[in-house]
């Protein structure tokens, strides 16, 4: 198992390698070859990139945090709402038919589409990171992990009502180890989508975040197309780190399985 | 517990178990976007249209109501004295479907300059996330790399493709296209791959044993069984290439829901911006619902199709 992953990673490496060739190239066939206009804007040498990162790093990690913290806040915010709401509809049938179509329905539309709209009506860049991290965490969560809860076999429940266990014990023995695989496939989707709303934000004309960063480097030119090229790859960054943390920390809490499916199908079936 | 939702558990185990432990990190970093839908289609199906009007409507009268009431409270200004808002940030419903049917002709252009770019992206993604995925299947040793670095694409937020695409292909269409595809290379790359190695070894070696090619078991028994994984993941992609679309159409584009929507926002003409959302909303639910209908007809007759009638 552990030497099949490390080969996983060495593929990784290989590919990431081998991009990172074909983009040299590719960057060179632009700019020397072709001569194709703004091709330093288009494509720029990998290692010119990673120069201006290594020289302003700071100011666009230090951009980068705010831009990932606020994006935190909301989406902790909106995975315990949706994590609420989902106990809530696993709990009463009633309100699970009232708010389930309203989630499903919400996973057809385009969420971020309101971005503009909540900056509109609060015009305060924190509150309007937040609210849209958290919106969109929301429905995933309280979907998945609703889908978790309605695995639990009846009999286990019926055993548990005659045994006349508490509510909380139901609660910690039952309801949750079934519903946190579900959480967190809930919160691995959501998690990239969170930061792309923050950005999102901020290129709505927030002062801070990496998004401000990219917007001002756009506008500037070619002057500072490796400078914009870094927070387009920063907020990539980002997106794999929300991503990396929650599937890390899913790994620390849940070690016992390694996608969410798998065990939720476990938890029902076999 | 539908069958539908055993189907999909035990492929992934089983695959999870077969191919090697490489393929089982890219198995956890699949994003499990098939799951939301197969928990919701249930529900799905009962808004769009999966049973008879008359079983329906005790079913829908519920969530139906209770939207209508949240809708009242809204015109009641109730939501306005809760968070101090004015009718000028959050206009009520009224204003709002004034607005919508007043620039009526307006919103349906922008809604087909959108539509035609997430479709073209949809396409276009699909299409190279589904080689991807076969590429990996009949040639392990390359394509699999392609998927882990197709996973890797799918955390990568939108907003950082968007400038990326405008530079490449110009301020038309083809860039938001882009972005979309790109948007639903990831999910169809992954889903279908799933799908494609989600017959059992057993299936396998029986094809083997009667002497069958790559090719032939390719066709007869991988394709067919990954059809109902690579739908979910088109379903899913019906959402994120919209959602990309309109996203990318926030900055750089001239027209477009997103760009009347940034646009009305900009200039304080908030009903607009609603009426802009309510329609994006019903293009989304529009292009699932169609998806949903040749899901149903596709999968006619096959387990996965038959749970989606079969009541809870």
């Amino acid at each position: 198992m552990r030497a099949g992953a490390a080969g996983g990673w060495k593929d990784l490496a290989l590919w990431g390698a081998a991009a990172l060739l074909l983009w040299e190239l590719g960057s060179w066939l632009l700019l020397e070859r072709l001569q194709v206009p703004l091709a330093q804007s288009k494509l720029p040498y990998p290692h010119r990139v990673a120069e201006a990162l290594a020289r302003d790093g700071g100011k666009l990690l230090a951009e980068a945090a705010a831009t990932l913290g606020s994006a935190a806040k909301g989406f902790l915010a909106g995975a315990l709402a949706g994590a609420a709401l989902a106990l809530l509809m696993g709990a009463s049938r009633t309100a699970e038919r009232i708010a389930a179509p309203y989630a499903v329905a919400s996973q057809m539309i385009p969420i971020l589409g309101l971005a503009p709209i909540v900056y509109g009506i609060f015009r305060d860049e924190g509150m309007a990171r937040l609210l849209i991290a958290a919106y969109i965490a929301f429905f995933p969560v309280a979907l998945q992990m609703l889908r978790g809860l309605k695995s639990i076999r009846p009999e286990d429940r019926e055993l548990q009502r005659v045994l006349a266990a508490g509510r909380w014990f139901a609660f910690r023995t039952l309801l949750l180890p079934a519903s946190l695989p579900g959480l967190f496939t809930g919160l691995k989707t959501a998690a990239p989508l969170a930061v792309t709303g923050a950005i999102l934000v901020e290129l709505m004309g927030a002062r801070h975040g990496i998004g401000v960063l990219m917007l001002r480097y756009l506008y500037y030119g070619p002057s500072h197309a490796y400078l914009f090229w870094c927070t387009v790859l920063l907020s990539a960054a980002l997106g794999l780190l929300a991503y990396g943390a929650v599937a890390l920390l899913e790994r620390l809490l849940l070690p016992w399985q390694r996608s969410g499916p798998a065990a939720a199908g476990k938890g029902a079936g076999a | 517990m539908t069958p539908g939702a055993d189907i999909e558990p035990k492929g992934a185990t089983r695959s999870g178990a077969s191919v090697s432990a490489a393929a089982a990190a890219l198995e956890a970093a699949i994003p499990e976007a098939p799951t939301p839908s197969r928990r919701a289609r249930p529900h799905a199906n009962k808004l769009l249209g999966g049973r008879s009007a008359a079983s329906r409507l005790p079913e829908l009268l519920l969530p139906l109501a209770a939207g209508l009431a949240v809708l009242a409270l809204w015109q009641a200004e109730l939501f306005h004295a809760l968070l101090g808002l004015r009718t000028y940030q959050l206009p009520l419903p009224s204003a709002i479907a004034a607005a919508a049917a007043a620039n009526a002709e307006l919103l349906l252009r922008s809604a087909g300059v959108t539509l035609a770019e997430a479709w073209l992206g949809l396409a276009a993604g699909s299409l190279l996330g589904w080689l991807a995925a076969a590429a990996a299947v009949l040639r392990p040793a390359l394509g699999r790399g392609a998927l882990l670095l197709a996973a890797a694409l799918s955390a990568v937020p939108i907003v950082a493709l968007a400038p990326l695409f405008s530079l490449w292909l110009g301020d038309g269409i083809a860039s938001r296209a882009g972005v979309a595809a790109v948007a639903s290379l990831a999910p169809m790359a992954l889903g279908s791959w799933r799908g494609l190695t989600s017959p059992s070894s057993a299936e396998l070696d029986l094809m083997r044993s009667l002497g069958a090619s790559k090719a032939a078991e390719f066709r007869k028994l991988r394709l067919p069984s990954s059809l109902p994984y690579t739908l979910t993941a088109l379903k899913i992609n019906a959402a994120a290439s919209l959602i990309a679309a309109i996203v990318s159409e926030f900055f750089f584009a001239s027209g477009g829901l997103g760009y009347l929507l940034s646009n009305s926002v900009k200039i304080a003409r908030m009903p607009l911006g609603w009426a802009c959302i309510a329609v994006a909303a019903a293009a989304g639910i529009a292009s699932y619902g169609l998806l949903q209908l040749a899901e149903r007809r596709l999968l006619h007759g096959q387990p996965d199709g038959a749970d989606s009638k079969q009541a809870r």
